[in-house]
């Protein structure tokens, strides 16, 4: 095979490619929500498993709201199927010739798109199905959330440290250590388990055994 | 030849206002739908924040419709015969109009957010009793303590000197986010409008041609802006006047990278 007939038939592959994939599409997107029966022999076409009833509740229910179309992941699945044909037909004619060239830059080029049509088309395809939004709809989306920062708010607050041991007030802005009046720490960290039965004085846990640091019983 | 381009030309320029009057009305519907919204604030826009996000993505999908026509369009003016000078001014018609749409965005956002912190800052104050006495937990004696304070303080009791700890309403202490902040955007918005169209300008300009004229009056365009948005939030939150200070130097030293 000269050169010229290589890029012949390597065009002709690429333009049955483009032929058959704006095809499908196109069947895809006329069906109703869920695919028809012109939709379901496409699937056939390409030996493509349909989605069952569930399967089509749970991407209707959770995935973007459409108005119209063949579901996007039985569409995937035929782009899918339609490259690996697309592939075979290369490998019936090309199995055991050398591309020229230019040839090879042609089939470069094309094997980047079948790299990448997925994602693109399917991307413009979920783009014409979706349910228009518009600026109403955001409103009435955002309104679902309004005033959610607004609830369980309150009210400001007065209150002052007392001595756990003492109840005597904190009388400095910066105090943050013992009680100027009986010297228990203000803001103890450590846990009090027990007060002294005769002056009162608070005991931690590691006192336990220890006379009262405040009054020595 | 002439002809086609002539063509061309009115096709571009048709597609463009149809992108202007879509632009348009959804910032119109916008509008209408946050003065339908405004009234029914309580003590936070987040809604309302929201929804101008939403409105967001569809302002992009519309400039990403002119980047997207004006790939096509430039084919079709070298198929025409258009020469680059004459390409250029159709190209500039793009990026006028993005920019337009874009700024035409967030000048109305701004405004919005605003309205809507009005509104909660009216709801603020019928709901706080300005007239409060505070008074010490010791001795009663009355402490001199703001009603819109922003964070909690400990006040020494002039007469008893116990140390009483003060915990602000939370909806006086969320007016720094949702009505200080806001409205501080709204007082820089007239320098942001003049520092946006000449960033604008700038990146449309070949960076050699760029004259020491043009990057001077950004710079000043810049500082104008953050200098009106942290003087009123340091003359309405004076708590925090240092920290804004320090905030607003920091975005002077950035604004002389360009």
């Amino acid at each position: 095979m000269n050169e010229n007939e290589q890029l012949v038939q390597l065009k002709k592959i690429a333009g049955n490619f483009e032929e058959t994939l704006k095809q499908v599409t196109l069947v895809a997107l006329d069906s109703p929500k869920g695919g028809d029966e012109k939709w379901n022999q496409v699937l056939q076409k390409y030996q493509v498993e349909p989605a069952t009833p569930s399967q089509k509740e749970t991407f209707y229910s959770n995935g973007v709201p459409v108005i119209k179309g063949a579901l996007p992941v039985e569409l995937r699945k035929v782009y899918l199927s339609l490259r690996q044909i697309t592939i075979k037909n290369y490998r019936d004619i090309f199995q055991n010739i050398k591309l020229s060239f230019d040839a090879e830059m042609y089939w470069d080029d094309f094997t980047t798109r079948l790299q990448n049509f997925i994602e693109e088309e399917l991307n413009t395809y979920v783009g014409k199905i979706k349910q228009p939004v518009g600026v109403s709809n955001i409103f009435a989306n955002a309104f679902s959330g309004m005033n959610q920062f607004s609830q369980g708010l309150k009210g400001s607050d007065l209150n002052t440290k007392r001595c756990n041991s003492c109840g005597s007030p904190r009388s400095d802005e910066n105090q943050y250590g013992e009680c100027y009046f009986c010297g228990t720490p203000l803001f103890e960290t450590q846990k009090v388990i027990a007060k002294c039965k005769i002056c009162g004085g608070v005991k931690f846990l590691e006192d336990q055994d220890k006379p009262c640091q405040f009054c020595g019983n | 030849m002439e002809d086609t381009k002539q063509q061309l030309i009115e096709r571009w320029d048709t597609f463009l206002s149809k992108i202007k009057a879509r632009c348009d009305e959804m910032i119109t519907q916008a509008n209408q739908g946050t003065d339908m919204f405004v009234p029914q604030l309580l003590f936070d826009n987040n809604a309302i924040g929201n929804a101008w996000t939403g409105i967001r993505n569809q302002i992009y999908e519309l400039t990403e419709k002119i980047s997207e026509a004006w790939l096509k369009m430039d084919r079709l003016f070298d198929d025409a015969g258009s020469s680059r000078a004459e390409t250029e001014l159709q190209r500039e018609k793009k990026e006028k109009m993005s920019a337009y749409i874009q700024w035409e965005y967030e000048k109305n956002r701004i405004i919005a957010i605003a309205k809507a912190a009005r509104q909660i800052l009216s709801n603020v104050k019928k709901h706080v009793n300005e007239n409060k006495l505070h008074n010490c937990t010791q001795c009663g004696f009355p402490l001199d303590i703001p009603i819109y304070s922003f964070r909690a303080k400990n006040v020494k009791c002039g007469s008893c000197g116990s140390v009483n700890t003060f915990k602000p309403d939370d909806r006086v202490v969320a007016l720094e986010t949702w009505v200080l902040v806001p409205l501080a955007d709204e007082c820089a918005l007239i320098n942001k409008e003049k520092e946006y169209f000449l960033q604008e300008k700038l990146n449309s300009t070949d960076s050699k041609k760029v004259t020491d004229q043009q990057v001077q009056e950004l710079i000043e365009a810049r500082k104008a802006t953050y200098k009106s948005y942290y003087q009123f939030l340091i003359d309405n939150i004076p708590e925090k006047a240092e920290f804004y200070e320090r905030q607003r130097d920091e975005r002077l030293k950035w604004a002389e990278k360009i």
